[in-house]
């Protein structure tokens, strides 16, 4: 046997830093994605939910402080606005400005024309639609009043306050025999490919090393409780 | 602006058949005079104003419409532990017919679906990639199951407040300013945009001129989350009229579905209604 040419040796030693670094990207990346093809970049956040609210949570600055700081950072409100009405001296005027701005687009002249029309009738019609929202927004405004004030002052829809991030027990509910198991041991993906897959009964079963887990619906997608064998395992 | 105009003319009549650039020195020293800011302010506090009542009825016609359909494409950033912004997408088709009744169907960025059904008894959630389904007991109204699917159940139900009939109410109390930004033409409607600042999020909404004042699109950013992320929404076949199939708020499980249980979350303050989970 011939001795391996130089070239070859360092060719094979690429290959394996090569191979080696993608597998390791692999692993870093892989195993939290969601359905289809991803790089395992993390889904969640304060935006995911799209809530109304976005209550402080321990991590965040104190709301003052970073409020401050806000402000002062922007210019102040009166300023900007000044500018900009300055522009548009009335917003009917303005509508018309931009028209007689482009007096080569008559399409657009026309197309303003009507809007002023249409933003007139609209505005008539808001007037009147207010007068009368008003009263049924005060009905309304009563009978929810209770109702609304056990939640909204939680910011039920603030996903990063409530999110899966804060601790809290969790239970199980809507087994088969009504029950509420408390505390359950769930996972969002399971820590291996499990190649051991029991149905029995109506349910099916994963293993991974010694542990066994079962599905569980939370939040929209599929989680993994952690569970007793099957019978008969 | 009568009294501008009257201004105008009394400076710039004795010196008519001047060069045209005197009359624009005339204007130049009236406007650093200060008027046009007084008149400005006057402009921007009426349009905050109209801007107000325009985001108040939105609100309210959304909250006491019977019956709704609509599909929201929404995007979120989600900011890495490194700091960089990555968006993610989804897709979501709402039916909605008060008191008691709502389907939403999740389609995510990757492909995922996820289906929610409340009957006004029941909360069914079926996940078709996986085949399974979950039930929960809830009879109630799309209100309270709401405040249910958000917070109790973990469900992720973007702009679920615009669904509840108390929509226009919790606007009112957590806005702190509107602002009128433009008459906006680039939809299929004309809309007005409306810039609103809360306690702890801003929100820009392109609602719809005319008779349905309903939201085209909008634009959530969290002031006081690291990284000040966003949420941005646009609105696509609206209906407050929609059709609604005879099945479109049951659920018929598959022959070879999994039932599987539900996974909620118990909140300190026991202020949930007790559980009445299972069959």
């Amino acid at each position: 046997m011939s001795h391996k040419s130089p070239v070859f040796v360092i060719f094979i030693a690429i290959t394996f830093l090569f191979l080696t670094t993608l597998i390791s990207m692999a692993e870093a990346r892989g195993g939290r994605g969601g359905g289809g093809r991803g790089g395992g970049f993390s889904r969640g956040g304060a935006a995911s939910g799209g809530g109304f609210s976005s209550r402080s949570a321990a991590q965040r600055p104190t709301r003052s402080t970073n409020r401050q700081a806000g402000a002062a950072q922007r210019p102040s409100q009166p300023m900007n606005r000044q500018a900009g009405a300055a522009q548009r001296p009335s917003q009917a005027g303005g509508a018309s400005e931009k028209a007689a701005q482009r007096p080569s687009q008559g399409q657009r002249q026309e197309n303003a024309g009507d809007r002023q029309g249409n933003r007139q009738d609209n505005a008539g019609d808001r007037q009147g639609n207010r007068d009368e929202n008003r009263e049924d927004w005060q009905d309304h405004r009563n009978d929810a009043r209770e109702d609304w004030q056990d939640f909204a002052e939680d910011e039920w829809d603030d996903h990063y306050y409530h999110g899966y991030g804060n601790s809290g027990a969790a239970f199980v509910t809507g087994v088969a025999v009504g029950a509420a198991v408390a505390s359950p041991t769930y996972i969002t993906t399971l820590p291996c490919t499990s190649t051991t897959v029991i149905s029995s009964g109506s349910t099916t079963y994963y293993k991974c090393g010694t542990t066994w887990y079962s599905r569980g619906y939370q939040g929209g997608t599929v989680v993994y409780i952690v569970s007793g064998a099957p019978s008969g395992y | 602006m009568y009294k501008m105009e009257q201004t105008i003319r009394q400076i710039s009549s004795p010196r008519l058949g001047r060069p045209l650039w005197k009359l624009f020195a005339s204007l130049a020293v009236i406007l650093t005079l200060g008027v046009t800011p007084v008149l400005a302010e006057e402009t921007t506090a009426e349009l905050d104003l109209e801007a107000r009542a325009i985001l108040m009825e939105m609100a309210a016609f959304i909250s006491r419409v019977p019956a709704f359909s609509v599909t929201l494409r929404s995007a979120y950033d989600a900011i890495q532990e490194d700091g960089q912004y990555i968006e993610f997408g989804e897709r979501r088709h709402v039916l909605l017919q008060r008191p008691d009744q709502l389907r939403v169907e999740t389609e995510r960025s990757d492909g995922e679906h996820n289906l929610v059904l409340f009957d006004g008894d029941k909360i069914t959630g079926f996940k078709a990639d996986d085949n399974i389904f979950a039930q929960v007991e809830k009879p109630g109204t799309i209100d309270e199951t709401l405040i249910y699917l958000v917070r109790d159940l973990q469900f992720k139900l973007p702009l679920a407040r615009m669904l509840h009939t108390g929509f226009a109410q919790q606007l009112e109390k957590m806005i702190t300013a509107v602002s009128y930004v433009e008459e906006n033409v680039l939809f299929d409607v004309v809309t007005d945009h409306l810039a609103v600042r809360a306690e702890n999020i801003d929100m820009q909404l392109w609602v719809a001129q005319g008779d349905e004042p309903l939201p085209r699109r909008i634009v959530i950013t969290y002031m006081n989350a690291p990284g000040q992320p966003q949420f941005r929404g646009d609105f696509t076949d609206w209906s407050i009229e929609p059709k609604v199939a005879a099945d479109s708020f049951t659920f018929t499980p598959p022959a070879d579905a999994e039932k599987v249980p539900v996974i909620a979350r118990v909140r300190e303050k026991g202020s949930i209604p007790a559980q009445k989970g299972g069959e």
